[in-house]
């Protein structure tokens, strides 16, 4: 069985169509039937010529002007461009031989290569394109060439774009400038054509009006319709006109009769919008694609470098401390036993505190943790500091109770402090002081740790807060710039790191950070 | 005290738990060590241990196989308490999933093991060895009327000291300790238990409905329905 087209006049059985794939294989045969009654409206096609072969039934067959008697065995040949109609006057069915042959052939053609072989790198564009008013721009300047009117029609027969070009007498006469459906020929959805048909059809008026219907293909599938024209090709006699009005026919004869040149030149430019509509949305559908893969293209490279970067990290952390951190811990334990064995309980302590201190900084660099947890972490590496300095070290710590649930990015405090040793105290012999105030103000956690130890010049604090929070790019990461760093990324433009110091008195860090919300 | 095994493959390692729980008065009694898993497994089903303090990694049968046997072999609940090197989180996963009250790292914190053992026992331990026996009296107790005076009786010291010791570590009279201590328990109960709250006011040890609810009103400052 063929792919079978019903119409309201009938149906035509295709029993025999091109596979495609062979430029050879262009003709398509059917068996037209036209019910008793029935009429084929007046219709043009230009991209076929036919041969009709009646084999049954009778009727009267109009080609062009021609009205010629349908019987069976009569042999009618209609060329491209030729008005065509046909009706069934007697009481069976008309069936008829359809041999439907294009024209000219147009696979060849270097443009239609590319077309198909990009469509082919697309999905259902049927599913995925929809015929919209963003080809205004190419459809407005077609109306200027072709000086026609003409509207786009979606896949539902509904008009997307309508030109404002009507003749007077459609206008008038039929009301187009209401609804454009208001003329008949544009509710006729039945495509008297073959299935596929990517070439130019007419129907024509009561009134010897001509419409012309362009399909807009992509991939093989009819993503909508040109339909326009309403040209008058040939003198339609005024007894049609003479129950209306003389303005009417007044109108009507203001219209000019269209020699055929200019009619192919029409179909010509109907042919060039419908490509161009598809080329457009050919085009924006690639593009649509091209940047679907280029974001996931992005996304790749970005997890590439996230999952590098904790690679990185995870190997860097295996290999230096875990796999010993088995042995350093159960060492740590031995010798824990050993001291307690010999009562002493500060050296347990100590190294109850070194484990500690070792722990934490074995976490994750990118850890939150609580600002309790970091300040027990400081109290720890003070303490074993304080093992070295004894009486000359004194600490002051005070943390309001209410920033001690606050989560805070992990040792973000201890390189400060570590500072304080390092550079502060380092030609101080007795009375070092430390004081860490953390206390929460307006909302914010303020962070403050401040030395006695020899400070730094006017100049040199300036300059040190500047290297710190300066994009430079060079790989020396100081422990404040790291801070800073991890900071700025936790707290963009949000939080406040400012050194103080005086030489001789000594050096103050403040950190204001908001408060990081539960989740 | 609570019966207790100690499973490390290492002497010193044993040892170091065994003189924390002295030192720090910790009720434990230590009932015997065991050096490997197959040997911890033995000692368990043998001397029936309450609690278990599980070292994780031993050649052969390591922790994890110790409490997957139990599990599955002994037929009472055993508490155990895992220690291992590792801060890994998935040897922490893998031992709570076995049902480890609780996982310490070595070298062990005294502190740490202090506060895992108060988990286990319901009380908070305190380094007075005579306090630490009038808490654990009161945990085991506190079903049934307990009296300041008789309670002084029972461990030799006046009423006054026993305040005294309760002031010092609790910063509150004998009374109001018990008192909260009962209704923390109420509270699990109203939770946990499909029980009415006069039921409930007689587990804990609250004879007269009126005075649980008052008691319960200043303690939480809200009603036991408020709970269930």
């Amino acid at each position: 069985m063929g792919n079978i087209q019903y119409f309201d006049w009938g149906n035509i059985e295709w029993i025999y169509e091109p596979d495609g794939r062979s430029s050879s294989h262009i003709m398509h045969i059917g068996i037209s039937t036209i019910l008793p009654g029935k009429r084929q409206k007046e219709h043009i096609h230009y991209g076929d010529e036919q041969f009709l072969y009646v084999l049954s039934g009778r009727g009267e067959q109009l080609i062009g002007k021609k009205m010629s008697i349908k019987e069976p065995g009569s042999l009618f040949h209609i060329d491209a461009g030729s008005v065509h109609e046909a009706i069934n006057t007697g009481k069976e069915p008309i069936k008829e031989l359809i041999i439907s042959t294009p024209v000219y052939y147009n696979r060849n053609n270097h443009l239609n290569r590319i077309l198909e072989t990009r469509e082919t790198h697309m999905e259902s564009p049927q599913n995925t394109i929809i015929i919209n008013d963003k080809i205004q721009k190419i459809f407005d300047e077609s109306i200027k060439i072709l000086g026609i009117p003409i509207a786009i029609f979606d896949l539902l027969n509904q008009p997307v774009i309508v030109s404002d070009n009507y003749p007077e007498f459609c206008i008038k006469n039929c009301n187009v400038d209401k609804s454009i459906k208001n003329c008949n020929l544009y509710n006729i959805n039945d495509e008297y054509m073959p299935p596929h048909y990517k070439d130019p059809s007419a129907f024509v008026c009561q009134y010897g009006l001509r419409v012309f219907v362009m399909p807009i293909i992509i991939n093989e599938a009819i993503i909508g319709t040109i339909k326009g024209g309403h040209i008058r090709i040939y003198e339609k006699s005024q007894n049609d006109l003479n129950h209306k009005s003389n303005l009417y026919s007044e109108l009507y004869n203001k219209m000019q009769i269209v020699h055929q040149g200019r009619v192919m030149a029409i179909l010509q430019h109907i042919k060039t919008l419908s490509k161009n509509i598809s080329y457009y949305y050919l085009l924006e559908n690639t593009e649509l694609e091209l940047s679907k893969k280029e974001e996931i293209i992005k996304d790749i490279s970005k997890n590439e470098l996230l999952l590098e970067e904790s690679l990185r990290s995870t190997k860097e952390q295996v290999l230096s401390v875990q796999i010993n951190n088995h042995f350093l811990f159960n060492t740590l334990n031995a010798l824990a036993s050993l001291s307690i064995k010999d009562g002493s309980y500060k050296t347990y302590e100590s190294i109850i505190r070194l484990s500690n201190i070792l722990r934490y900084s074995l976490k994750s660099s990118n850890t939150i943790v609580t600002l309790n947890e970091e300040m027990k972490f400081i109290l720890d590496y003070l303490e074993l500091q304080r093992l070295r300095y004894g009486g000359r070290l004194k600490i002051n710590i005070n943390i309001s109770e209410e920033v001690r649930p606050i989560r805070v990015p992990l040792n973000f405090i201890q390189p400060i402090v570590e500072n304080s040793f390092i550079h502060g105290f380092k030609d101080k012999l007795d009375g070092l002081y430390i004081e860490i105030n953390c206390y929460k103000k307006e909302d914010k956690i303020v962070v403050q740790i401040e030395d006695n130890g020899s400070g730094l010049e006017e100049k040199e604090v300036e300059e040190l807060n500047n290297r710190i929070k300066g994009q430079s790019t060079t790989i020396d990461l100081s422990g404040l710039m790291m801070i800073y760093r991890r900071l700025e990324l936790l707290y963009p433009n949000r939080f406040k790191f400012e050194i103080s110091s005086k030489k001789g008195v000594g050096t103050k860090v403040l950190i204001v950070l908001p408060v990081i919300k539960e989740d | 005290m609570i019966s207790t095994l100690i499973v490390d493959d290492e002497e010193l390692a044993r040892d170091l738990l065994k003189y924390l729980i002295y030192n720090n008065n910790i009720q434990l009694d230590i009932i015997g060590e065991a050096a490997n898993g197959k040997e911890a497994i033995d000692r368990i089903f043998h001397l029936k241990p309450e609690l278990v303090l599980l070292d994780i990694e031993m050649p052969g049968y390591d922790g994890i196989d110790v409490m997957d046997h139990i599990n599955k072999h002994y037929p009472d609940p055993i508490n155990f308490i895992v220690i291992t090197a590792y801060s890994y989180f998935e040897y922490a996963q893998s031992s709570l999933r076995l049902g480890a009250k609780d996982i310490l790292l070595k070298p062990v914190d005294a502190f740490q093991l202090k506060q895992s053992i108060s988990r286990i026992l319901g009380y908070k331990l305190t380094d007075n060895s005579l306090l630490n026996d009038i808490l654990q009296h009161i945990s085991v107790n506190y079903k049934n009327p307990i009296q300041l005076n008789q309670c002084a009786k029972e461990f030799h010291i006046s009423e006054n000291q026993i305040n005294r010791l309760f002031k010092k570590y609790f910063n509150m009279t004998f009374i109001k300790y018990l008192n909260n201590f009962r209704i923390d328990k109420a509270i699990e109960l109203l939770q946990n238990e499909d029980l009415t709250i006069k039921e409930i006011a007689g587990e804990v040890g609250f004879n007269n409905l009126n005075y649980f609810y008052k008691t319960f009103k200043s303690i939480t400052g809200s009603t036991p329905k408020n709970y269930q």
